[in-house]
């Protein structure tokens, strides 16, 4: 199944990406130019998008466009585990759990009408932290904390729509270390609002 | 950048769809009619490639959740059994994946929680007194319980768990990954306790992972880590944490890391 998903994931990229070469041309002169870009986004995991029990990510991202083609872009992110938001239950309680994330990405960006879809091939790195405690009354306490710093690199679609100064974007990241798994459970998406800084 | 973009994509797309291969010449698929559980399981097995040239006996290793389709259990253990037993140029196992139907809840859990759950007792009598004979009698098998092992995952883990300390006599190594110790209140916990006289000289080697931003999962794993190398002196046993996973991007990590560990110390 993870598989499907990834090739039905990879191919509507693909999709979008012929297509707006394809409008490329049309549009190009339609679109407002901006050199220097920022956005602030909340997003989750995919595939919690029909669970209630979600982590929830905040990120904010630059966008630097070195031509009207080529593009470098950063995105930082603090991503919050679900069980962080939950009551202690079965004697356990969450201290904190989260993950802080940046990557650095270069890509392509094509221009539609009001539009712009950006392709960015992102690598970075993952900091995770985490904090729990056991309580049970028939057990000594147990409190267990552990720190990581790991790798992260995939592929981000970035959707940008707006005229003038100020933009909505949207981003789905797909993982691709320690494949399948990886993008199964940490493919993410992103909703948010942004602003051109230099034109 | 603009004619890069289809042949990045294309692999990606390839590496994105890779698959764990198993050689098909020595799987066999039964179904067992189970009259314990009164239901059917398939189940799944993977003889070693050496099986025909050879009269040994071999160890087994049971898998649970043997063919979930994110994470291809049964495929990836058995490559991965294949793997080390021929960079460490030992004997491989038999591996026996087991299907949970749609009873994974009822099959792997030690007591019934909002009504649900409570069949691990039974589910171990199937093991015990169906699929195990069936095994040691269709497949060269070696019958000693320290040659016999089981892995699960998340609720398999929690079951792994709890024939380590309710039926110890079944399996001999107990792969436990991301178990769901905190269930019921750390259940199985409880029964470590109460069954610790009983079972704590005996020989065994247990694995315990988890991945690394499982916070609420880790204490209940890190507490029984504790208690093994505390009060077992024959047991060899570890706990490793994935760094950086949770919960599903662990599983294969932390089975390569299991079953390094078994070859090891079995």
């Amino acid at each position: 199944m993870y598989s499907r998903i990834i090739t039905t994931l990879l191919v509507a990229f693909m999709g979008t990406s012929v297509f707006a070469q394809q409008a490329v041309e049309k549009y190009s002169e339609k679109y407002p130019s901006r050199k220097l870009t920022t956005d602030l986004g909340i997003g989750i995991p995919i595939f919690q998008t029909l669970i209630p029990e979600r982590d929830w990510l905040l990120g904010s991202q630059t966008q630097f466009n070195l031509n009207r083609k080529l593009s470098i872009i950063s995105h930082t992110g603090l991503l919050l585990y679900a069980s962080t938001f939950h009551d202690a239950k079965d004697y356990l309680k969450t201290n904190h759990s989260y993950s802080l994330l940046q990557k650095f990405g270069i890509g392509t960006t094509f221009y539609t009408k009001g539009t712009a879809n950006g392709f960015f091939l992102m690598g970075g790195f993952k900091y995770s932290s985490v904090k729990s405690t056991m309580n049970n009354p028939d057990f000594p306490q147990q409190t267990m904390s552990y720190s990581s710093l790991i790798s992260d690199y995939g592929v981000l679609y970035n959707l940008k729509v707006g005229k003038k100064k100020y933009f909505f974007s949207g981003r789905v990241y797909i993982p691709l270390n320690n494949l399948p798994l990886e993008p199964f459970e940490s493919s993410t998406i992103e909703l948010g609002v942004g602003t051109r800084l230099i034109h | 950048m603009k004619r890069l973009m289809p042949f990045m994509l294309l692999l990606l797309l390839s590496a994105a769809c890779k698959k764990v291969k198993i050689n098909p010449d020595f799987t066999r698929e039964l179904t067992i009619n189970s009259q314990v559980k009164n239901k059917d399981y398939h189940i799944k097995v993977q003889l070693p490639e050496d099986y025909y040239s050879s009269t040994q006996k071999y160890a087994t290793i049971y898998v649970l959740d043997a063919f979930r389709s994110t994470v291809k259990d049964f495929e990836f253990v058995s490559k991965t059994c294949k793997d080390i037993a021929e960079r460490q140029n030992t004997q491989n196992v038999i591996v026996v994946g087991i299907d949970y139907g749609d009873a994974r809840e009822n099959d792997y859990t030690p007591t019934a929680t909002d009504g649900n759950g409570g069949e691990a007792s039974r589910f171990t009598d199937f093991i015990e007194q169906e699929l195990q004979p069936r095994i040691e009698q269709d497949f060269r098998a070696d019958t000693s319980r320290l040659r016999r092992t089981i892995i699960g995952h998340s609720y398999g883990g929690l079951y792994g768990g709890y024939a380590f300390v309710k039926r110890n006599n079944v399996f001999g190594n107990y792969l436990l990954l991301s178990p769901s110790l905190w269930y019921d209140h750390e259940i199985i916990l409880q029964y470590e306790k109460a069954n610790r006289p009983t079972i704590q000289n005996n020989l065994q080697v247990i694995y315990l992972g988890v991945g690394g931003v499982e916070s609420y999962m880790m204490p209940p794993i890190a507490s029984l880590y504790q208690t093994l190398t505390k009060y077992y002196p024959n047991t060899k046993s570890s706990f490793e944490i994935v760094a950086g996973e949770g919960h599903m991007a662990s599983v294969h990590k932390d089975m390569e890391k299991a079953l390094n560990y078994y070859f090891i110390n079995r």
